[in-house]
């Protein structure tokens, strides 16, 4: 793993040190998810159930961003469709029949985003990052147009459909607070997910293909496969995201959420984050969906968040704000290390930056 | 099955919006040829001098939210002086972003500054937002509201200056680049910054100029757009997307394959939206002109390869 | 004309020169030798500016050009011919030459020409050629001809002889002594070292970035 340039080099006792930050992070966030729900209002219970979809949905672009090293801009497009689509079979069933129970109308919707992400990978999966931006971003304004306007699907605007919160194995999430536990759950379960992924045999040889095409075509690995196969996982991680928000609102979103524009607010979050930390990744997302509806006095707005979002990440590098921050604490402690290491005349040498999948211009 | 007065209307209007599209492919070119990224913030950049023009110009009695508190105060200038305002804001936009970008992305992969070059995009956009939310207004053109019939087909005044505009663009452009120092300076500096560095070119200088210039460029763009449409957010998306298309088929490199790109997409827009082919809802349309652009792009990055390999043999 | 003071620089946070002391006189051919690594091209890159210092100073005709862009170095007279060609290569012949002289007055770059051109007669033929389509001797040719352009007062060239045939680094070397007959100073990175050793009056050997050695050339005359 590139994850840590430093732990490299340093002393196999050391290494037990590198996950405190992360241990302390979930400890502190199951702590104030215990503790925090019963003193604050229920709009803020809300705007967090919604914080933990969100990042579900960013967990999929930071699949995409981090083991195919591509960026795709139908972000949005992927998680509205599965939205949609999800509250449709959980409103009308399919072809007359009755309404879905829950988890056939959510397999339903994360199919169809799973299908379109590979869709758009598969034919480009040979092409260089920048021709996938502008083609994902062409079809993020395609379903904008299709899809999204058939309101027969999409429940239209009316205030009046109602799309009902989901009944599990016979209990009903039917407050908001349970709803809140119920999605916090399957965000941890998608994080577990992603982790474990990306450990797996799979997931250093999408890593591979992502820092080197050539050293991973020599060892037999294929480059396009793996990008289909990341395009595939992202998608799906959206795709869950989406089934759990169709009965948020316990009507259909309004359409406004899912435009391109919100498919580069989305982007910004692994863009700040970093896409190696499951956990900075979760907390950005949450601060993310809290932020403007907490300075809304000062008139945040999302464009402009989600902008200065993309500009300093960019600026902050590949490993993002979580990754930086990572960086740096591993430096003190290397640095308080080789101090202890009395004699050693060797140069103090800085960890370099790990170069993003690089493509010649 | 053809209706002739539809297909030619269709032509004609197909060639203002290619000329249209082409105004903005030529700064994404430009940008590119410097820069390396693809300038999705050039969308930013033409609406806020959409909006600026639009504020300057408009008729108040003709705004959205008229009558209403909510009324947008807009000026009633005249139209000249509001469109040099316009384009000097697209100058100043562009400059200060490539004021922040240049320089340090040097080395950084392609994807990266264009990722940067979406958050300039979403920035300026957040910013139309922030002060005329939820816009989404007629515009009257800086050509006024006359229209001629030339070869059976009934034209703008506006829809003639576009391409009018472009076709001078291009005249000027072919010989600044294949004339003169500068030109010789902008190409050498997009086949290998470095060793242009290194001969004395000035690089700074000479793509903060190119950049200057496609600011402008994407400042007329929103300026020349929105009378043919309305002004609003999601709309200069859509010019975008196409003027995007355009400059893909020429691999963001080319300028004539730019042009011709934004003149194809031009022309399916007009005859799928004019109903040459009989009539076709505006999904459909955006399903057409991505399976045109995919195809585009296929032939592009074959293109690509086949030179590549020449080059490795 | 050329003090290099306790340079030091390199790429990012990787170090690559260690307190380099270094100068070049008028009319003197200094060569540059040193095993692959060794920092040689680095240090060409840091005297015409493309390379930033992190340490030291870089002293042009009594002026410190540390920290400027490297269009002024040109400006004030110097040229490199950098390593591995880097002509553009969707430019003509003519357009590589020209685009060498951003700053260089009309006449001068007249006289340049025609210098270029006898020294390399081929380049004069193929004027208009696209250079990616010139051969790599060709292309080669016309690095060391763009460098020229400029008429510069310190020469910097890093591996002229790379692709070329041994009759044509022997001329390129005779040119280069009577560009130092002329007054103008050259630093010359080779990997062909006797060549430049016999051609040059001084030779610096650099091992991991440092300078090892600088003797007068032991190689006499050419
Ligand atoms: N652009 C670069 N980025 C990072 N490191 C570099 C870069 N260019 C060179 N280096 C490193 O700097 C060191 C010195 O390189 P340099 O090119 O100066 O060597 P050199 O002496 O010219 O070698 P050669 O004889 O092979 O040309 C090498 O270790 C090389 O890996
Ligand atoms: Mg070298």
């Amino acid at each position: 793993m590139s994850s840590s340039p430093t732990s490299l080099r340093l002393p196999a006792g050391l290494s037990g040190y590198r996950p405190t930050p992360q241990v302390m992070g979930v400890v502190v966030l199951a702590l104030a998810i215990g503790i925090v729900p019963h003193f604050v209002r229920e709009y803020w219970i809300f705007l967090s159930t919604a914080g933990f979809l969100t990042a579900i949905t960013v967990m999929g672009l930071a699949v995409i961003i981090g083991w195919a090293g591509q960026v795709t801009l139908a972000g949005a497009a992927l998680l509205g469709t599965s939205v949609y689509i999800t509250g449709y079979l959980l409103r009308e069933g399919l072809a007359g029949s009755a309404p879905w129970p829950f988890i056939p109308a959510m397999i339903g919707g994360v199919a169809c985003a799973t299908v379109l992400s590979a869709l758009v990978a598969i034919p480009t999966a040979k092409f260089s990052g920048i021709y996938v931006m502008v083609l994902t971003m062409g079809l993020q304004v395609t379903m904008e147009r299709t899809l999204f306007t058939y309101t027969w699907i999409t429940g239209g605007a009316g205030a009046d459909v109602r799309v009902p919160r989901p009944k599990v194995f016979g209990f009903h999430f039917n407050t908001d607070t349970r709803y809140f536990y119920l999605s916090f759950v399957v965000m941890v379960i998608a994080g577990v997910l992603m982790h474990s992924l990306r450990r797996s045999r799979h997931g250093r040889a999408i890593h591979l293909v992502r820092t080197d095409r050539q050293a991973a075509a020599a060892v037999g690995i294929s480059p396009w496969r793996y990008r289909v196969i990341a395009f595939a996982v992202g998608g799906f991680l959206i795709g869950i995201a989406g089934a759990f928000t169709a009965p948020l609102y316990e009507s259909p979103p309004a359409l406004t959420q899912y435009i391109l524009f919100q498919s580069l607010f989305l982007l910004a979050i692994p863009v700040v984050a970093g896409t190696q930390t499951i956990v900075g990744l979760a907390s950005v997302a949450v601060a993310f969906q809290i932020l403007p509806a907490a300075l809304q006095s000062h008139r945040l707005s999302v464009y402009l968040l989600g902008g200065a979002g993309l500009i300093g990440g960019t600026l902050l590098g590949p490993r993002g704000m979580a990754g930086t921050l990572l960086d740096v604490l591993q430096q003190r402690r290397d640095v308080a290390r080789l101090r202890q290491v009395a004699g050693a005349d060797e140069e103090t040498e800085a960890p370099s930056r790990p170069a993003e999948s690089r493509e010649s211009p | 099955m053809f209706d002739p007065f539809i297909v030619k209307a269709s032509l004609v209007t197909g060639v203002a919006l290619g000329a249209l599209y082409g105004i903005l492919a030529v700064g994404l070119v430009l940008s590119f040829r410097m820069s390396r990224m693809v300038a999705f913030v050039h969308g930013g950049i033409a609406l806020c001098s959409a909006f600026l023009y639009w504020y300057l110009t408009a008729d108040p009695a003709r705004t959205s939210g008229h009558g209403t508190n909510l009324a947008y105060a807009t000026k009633e200038w005249p139209k000249a002086p509001a469109v040099i305002l316009a384009m000097l804001l697209g100058v100043g936009l562009a400059a200060l972003f490539a004021w922040v970008a240049t320089g340090r992305m040097a080395n950084w992969p392609r994807v990266t500054v264009t990722t940067f070059a979406l958050g300039g995009m979403l920035i300026f956009t957040g910013i139309t937002q922030e002060i005329w939310p939820g816009a989404f207004e007629i515009v009257p053109s800086p050509f006024g509201r006359g229209r001629v019939t030339i070869w059976g087909a009934n034209v703008s005044h506006h829809q003639i200056a576009v391409i009018g505009i472009l076709v001078f663009l291009v005249i000027v452009l072919h010989f600044v680049v294949t004339r003169t120092k500068t030109g010789v300076q902008m190409r050498a500096i997009s086949d290998d910054v470095e060793a242009a560095e290194i001969v004395g070119i000035p690089v700074r200088k000479v793509s903060m100029g190119v950049w200057c210039l496609s600011g402008a460029l994407a400042g007329l763009g929103g300026v020349l757009l929105t009378p043919m449409t309305r002004l609003g957010a999601s709309v200069v998306l859509f010019v975008l997307i196409r003027s995007l298309a355009g400059a893909v088929l020429g691999g963001f490199r080319s300028l004539p394959l730019a042009l011709l790109g934004a003149m194809l997409f031009g022309q399916v827009e007009a005859h799928t939206a004019g109903g040459t082919f009989g009539k076709i809802s505006s999904g459909w349309r955006e399903v057409i002109l991505m399976a045109v652009l995919f195809l585009g792009v296929l032939l592009v990055v074959r293109r690509k390869r086949s030179q590549f390999r020449l080059a490795e043999t | 004309m050329l003090e290099i003071e306790s340079l030091r620089a390199g790429y990012g946070r990787l170090p690559v020169l260690f307190d380099i002391d270094l100068a070049v006189d008028e009319g003197e051919v200094l060569a540059i030798v040193g095993p692959n690594g060794a920092g040689k091209s680095t240090l060409l890159k840091s005297i015409i500016g493309v390379v930033t210092p992190t340490a030291g100073r870089i002293v042009f005709d009594g002026s410190r050009v540390t920290h400027e862009p490297p269009h002024l170095r040109v400006e004030r007279g110097m040229a490199l011919s950098p390593e591995g060609r880097r002509i553009f290569a969707s430019l003509s012949v003519r357009e590589n030459l020209l685009a060498g002289a951003a700053r260089t007055p009309i006449n001068v770059v007249e006289q340049q020409l025609q210098r270029i051109y006898t020294l390399f007669p081929i380049l004069s033929e193929r004027t208009a050629q696209e250079a990616g389509s010139l051969s790599g001797g060709e292309q080669q040719m016309l690095a060391i001809g763009r460098a020229l352009i400029s008429a510069p007062r310190m020469l910097l060239i890093d591996e002229p002889s790379m692709g070329l045939a041994p009759l044509i680094v022997a001329e390129l070397y005779q040119a280069l002594h009577k560009l130092a007959e002329d007054g103008i100073g050259i630093v010359v990175v080779d990997e062909r070292s006797t060549e430049a050793i016999s051609a040059a009056d001084r030779v610096c050997v650099i091992e991991k970035g440092r300078i090892v050695s600088l003797t007068a050339s032991t190689g006499g005359d050419a």
